[in-house]
């Protein structure tokens, strides 16, 4: 179906094409994805031309509770009545409770933590909390990841795309391939401060390691006095099917783990880096070192605290792995009907990732998909690869929706052979 | 005109026109590949090198190590591709372009076409 926009809409896409970027807009338009959303629910949100859009991607886990969830508006709505962002020279009772809840969720004695408005600048703090805690500068990456876009953040990215015009990146980063054991022990030194890692990346196309990949680093780190820093921003909360993805490393406890996205559920900008009680002893000498005047508003943390009594309970943790097990039923019918068009699939949980035999096809199942009325998008890192995570509330039926939409983009991929 | 002598002109006449272009000598100083472009329906071959901004040559034949290699589906949309009447992105999104190498590099083609007529 050609998507033909209204003159309303051509309007609105050339004075955004002006204020925000030409090549933002036109890159956008041909991947079909050129929507400004009006009304938005649950897995839907609805184009200015009144085309309605199922999401299959919740914004890479922002949207994990769908738009505007009901207990997450009321619980907004409620926080207005008397908060605001607060004052962050003083102390905060909802940022205790948050605290505390994200606590009661993270392995081992990770028990403190620091709020901040994104991903970014959540690991951004990791690293400073690293380097500052170990002194030493060295940090290591895998080559396939995406940390973030800030100082530190990108300086952990490996791809061009990223960093390029920005370079010289900061010193003291490297890089190995994901999963690779012996790349990461032949990259460690002495001046190693920390690891960072996703417990899987759906960027490259979903690279899930050997089950005991994590605690070989765990020990690797140990010996080497390096920390352990796990990005969870897009893993954790319930995407894999536990509430943060490191749980599937039996034992594995991280020094410093990072939330981010869906972590206030879509409604506000929030972020958090945690860290175990030891390396909490770093801010006994340095406290007043890292600050955020609007990070962990008070606002944020009710929010927050409310995404999480939601989330963290055993019967909707279930529900994950069992729309997860639907998706993959679904995938598995797919690879049997364009064999020759779909290579493979990954999942775990709500977590997942399409991989095409095109190495660029990614581009054009954007396409067909936004066509199809789906909104997913192809995985940075790997253009072979659709991820496909749709919001935990989807329903069985929009699941199928998601299924039968799919198929007729990979017939659209046939076609065009 | 054969293929050849056209795509080498429109090619020659892209360079030029880069080439005046103070904007795209400013937003494109750090990008400095050789570029190979081809198209399916004939044996037509060009050698484009860029370096500082500036368009060094465009030349018959593939010569060197192309950091970036693109092959049209026909030598008109090559042509097309020179003369600003074709953008490539569409094409490369729509799986009608073929490239090997750095996959945002062709968007920076398009960036160029885009300053070059930005009445398109």
């Amino acid at each position: 179906m050609e998507i033909k926009p209204s003159e309303k809409k051509k309007d609105l896409l050339h004075r955004y094409a002006y204020r925000f970027g030409a090549m933002r807009v036109r890159t956008m338009s041909h991947l079909g994805l050129d929507i400004f959303e009006t009304e938005r629910e649950g897995c839907w949100s609805t184009d200015i031309d009144g085309r309605k859009i199922l999401d299959a991607l919740a914004l890479q886990g922002v949207f994990n509770l769908g738009r505007r969830h009901p207990a997450i508006v009321a619980a907004m709505k409620k926080g207005l009545e008397r908060l605001d962002l607060g004052n962050n020279f003083l102390m905060s009772e909802e940022q205790l409770t948050l605290a505390d809840k994200l606590a009661a969720t993270t392995p081992g004695n990770i028990n403190c933590a620091f709020f901040s408005s994104t991903g970014s600048e959540a690991v951004d703090l990791a690293i400073k909390i690293a380097r500052g805690y170990s002194g030493r500068s060295g940090i290591i990456s895998a080559n396939e990841c995406y940390h973030g876009i800030t100082g530190f953040a990108l300086s952990t990215n490996s791809n061009p795309d990223y960093t390029e015009p920005f370079g010289p990146l900061m010193p003291g980063f490297s890089h190995v391939p994901f999963g690779d054991i012996d790349a990461l022990r032949d990259e460690m030194s002495k001046d190693t401060a920390a690891v960072i890692f996703e417990p899987m990346i759906a960027e490259a196309g979903l690279l899930i390691p050997r089950d005991d990949f994590f605690s070989k680093v765990r020990e690797l780190c140990d010996k080497n006095d390096t920390l352990l820093i796990i990005d969870e921003v897009v893993t954790g909360l319930g995407r894999t099917g536990k509430f943060w993805a490191i749980e599937h490393s039996k034992g594995v406890v991280p020094d410093i783990m990072i939330s981010a996205k869906g972590l206030t559920a879509g409604m506000y900008p929030m972020a958090a880096t945690m860290f175990t009680e030891e390396v909490a002893d770093f801010f006994l000498t340095y406290p007043y070192c890292h600050y955020s005047s609007t990070g962990g508003s008070d606002l944020g943390c009710v929010v927050a605290s409310a995404m999480i009594d939601i989330v963290n309970r055993p019967e909707f943790l279930q529900s994950i792995n069992e729309k997860g097990k639907k998706l993959a039923n679904g995938y598995e019918k797919l690879l049997k009907a364009h064999p020759s068009i779909l290579e493979s699939y990954g999942q775990i949980g709500m977590h997942t990732v399409l991989r095409l035999a095109d190495p660029a096809g990614g581009f054009r199942m954007n396409r067909y998909l936004a066509e199809e009325g789906v909104f997913a998008l192809l995985a940075t890192n790997n253009t072979a690869a659709i991820r496909i995570q749709p919001p935990f509330v989807v329903s069985e039926k929009e699941i199928d929706q998601i299924i039968d939409a799919l198929d007729g983009a990979l017939k659209k991929m046939k076609i065009k052979e | 005109m054969s293929d050849i002598q056209e795509s080498l002109k429109a090619a020659n006449d892209f360079k030029d026109k880069m080439n005046e272009n103070v904007k795209v000598r400013k937003l494109l100083k750090r990008w400095n590949p050789l570029i190979h472009f081809d198209a399916k329906d004939s044996d037509v071959k060009l050698t484009f090198k860029m370096s500082e901004g500036m368009a060094v040559s465009a030349e018959e034949g593939h010569v060197g190590d192309a950091e970036l290699a693109v092959t049209f589906p026909t030598v008109n949309d090559l042509v097309d591709m020179f003369s600003g009447k074709l953008d490539p992105t569409p094409m490369y999104l729509s799986g009608d372009i073929l490239v090997k190498g750095h996959q945002a590099d062709v968007i920076k083609l398009d960036a160029i076409t885009m300053i070059i007529w930005p009445e398109k």
